[in-house]
This record gives C-alpha cells, sequence and structure tokens, in this order.
C-alpha cells in the first residue's frame, strides 16, 4: 500500500535521533514537541520543548555513557497518527536493556508535535532505570 | 509480501467484529495468531489461535461481568503492520479500567500471525487485572 507522507517523516526523525543530528531533529520537530514516557522511572512525564527535550537526551547519553542503540523494525501511519515500531538496548552499571517499543506520533504541517512512548514491558525499562 | 489496503480494510472490518461479538469473523481471523497481553496478572501471557484468543475475550468479558468495551480512536497501516490505537473501559471488583492501547497487527501475505497489545499504564492494567 502507499504509505501516507507523515510515515516519511516520522522515518526521518527516527534517523536523525539515531544518527544524533540535532540540526536534523529540529528541522522537524514542532517548536513545542512534547515526549511523553509512561511508567514510574525517573524519565516519567513530559517533556516539552526544546530546552527539555536536549536535557533529557544529553541525561540520557551520559547516564548510559552513550550505549542506546535504536533500530527501527517498522513504521506505521496515517493522516492524524503515524506509529513508529523500534528495538531498544543500552547498558548501565552492569545492566542491560533490550526491549521494544512504540511511539505514537501527532504530526501536522510537516512538523511532529507530540510522542507518546510505550514499552512492550514496562517494568522492565522502569527498572532498568532505577 | 508488505500488506495491502485490503489488509487495512479486512482488520478494520476486524474491530467491528469485535464490538459485535461476531465469533464466526474473528475465529478465522485468528486462526493462525499468538495473541500477547503484556504485564503479571490473570490475563497476561501469550494465546495462540481461534480458540484461546476466543477464550481469553470470553474469559475477560466475565471476570468484568460484561462491562468491558472498546472505543476505536485511530487505525494505521504500513508495510508489515497495521496499529490500532483505541481505549479499552470497564470495571471488575470496583475499580476501573480506563487504557488507551496500541494494538499491533503483525500481517504476512493476508494473515493475522501476531497481535501484541500495549497499554498506557501497565501497572494500573495489572492492578485491575489482579
Amino acid at each position: 500500500m502507499k504509505l501516507h507522507p507523515n510515515v516519511a517523516i516520522v522515518r526521518r526523525f527516527y534517523h536523525a535521533f539515531i544518527s544524533r543530528d540535532t540540526t536534523a531533529i529540529w528541522s522537524i520537530a514542532g517548536e513545542d514537541l512534547a515526549f511523553h514516557v509512561p511508567g514510574r522511572s525517573k524519565w516519567a512525564g513530559v517533556h516539552r520543548g526544546r530546552e527539555q527535550l536536549l536535557e533529557l537526551f544529553t541525561r540520557l547519553g551520559s547516564e548510559t555513557e552513550r550505549s542506546v542503540r535504536m533500530t527501527i523494525h517498522d513504521i506505521v501511519g496515517g493522516e492524524n497518527h503515524v506509529v513508529g515500531l523500534h528495538h531498544v538496548t543500552a547498558t548501565m552499571k552492569g545492566r542491560s536493556l533490550d526491549i521494544n517499543g512504540t511511539a505514537v506520533c501527532h504530526v501536522k504541517d510537516g512538523k511532529i508535535l507530540e510522542v507518546w512512548l510505550s514499552w512492550q514491558s514496562q517494568k522492565v525499562f522502569d527498572e532498568f532505570w532505577s | 509480501m508488505p500488506i495491502s489496503e485490503a489488509d487495512v480494510e479486512a482488520i478494520r472490518k476486524l474491530y467491528v467484529a469485535l464490538l459485535n461479538r461476531d465469533i464466526p469473523a474473528l475465529t478465522r481471523a485468528f486462526a493462525s495468531a499468538s495473541y500477547h497481553v503484556p504485564g503479571d496478572n490473570l490475563v497476561s501471557g501469550t494465546y495462540r489461535g481461534s480458540e484461546e484468543i476466543l477464550g481469553l475475550l470470553a474469559r475477560t468479558m466475565e471476570l468484568t461481568d460484561g462491562t468491558l468495551a472498546f472505543e476505536l480512536h485511530d487505525l494505521v497501516g504500513g508495510e508489515n503492520h497495521v496499529c490500532m490505537l483505541d481505549r479499552a473501559t470497564g470495571t471488575r471488583k470496583g475499580r476501573t479500567l480506563d487504557q488507551s492501547r496500541v494494538v499491533i497487527m503483525h500481517i504476512e501475505n493476508g494473515v493475522t500471525t501476531d497481535v501484541w497489545l500495549v497499554v498506557e499504564d501497565e501497572y494500573d492494567f495489572d492492578e485491575f487485572w489482579s
């Protein structure tokens, strides 16, 4: 089937995130882009705007000694929502994370406005960061 | 083979079949499927084939005195997956379920092989089904 143009936008965002290309990230992200992080870990909650997201990404990188690796499994979507399916691995303090996740994205006028993250096992994700 | 518009339409109809408790349609659709429920509770685990999957549906209805209800929010397709964004509500033993969900359907040659359920709050989900 023909993929919706919003799918390509989210794919570009994933690639920008994976290659840590902040210029590319902010060319696709809306000014007030919000990441909704579920669960009970220290990251849980809403991270909105460049300043908060930059801090989130920086802390994630430093706490895991840049070990976070993400691969795209599939990206599906339409006019109102795009869902990214991804796989993440990371290590920290001798612990390792190996988990599938989803990112439900709202895209409008070529920009990503909201991202709701979820994990295959929230407890596994939260325990890794505890 | 990548999924087609027809596959997406078939999943849309399947959702209607779920809402209408159309057992013959659900039996056909889940014949070769594995249904994965997250968390650590009464209904967590993997259910294989129509009998087990429909058994799960019947059991969840019984456990909620028939109050379990689903509302489709959006349905989007991609290369190998269709994702349904929906909301599940219900009551049980004085507890209330109200979860936004991502239902990931893996489709191969028009056949649903795997269904992965991702819930908004796994802790609340576990509490409800404990």
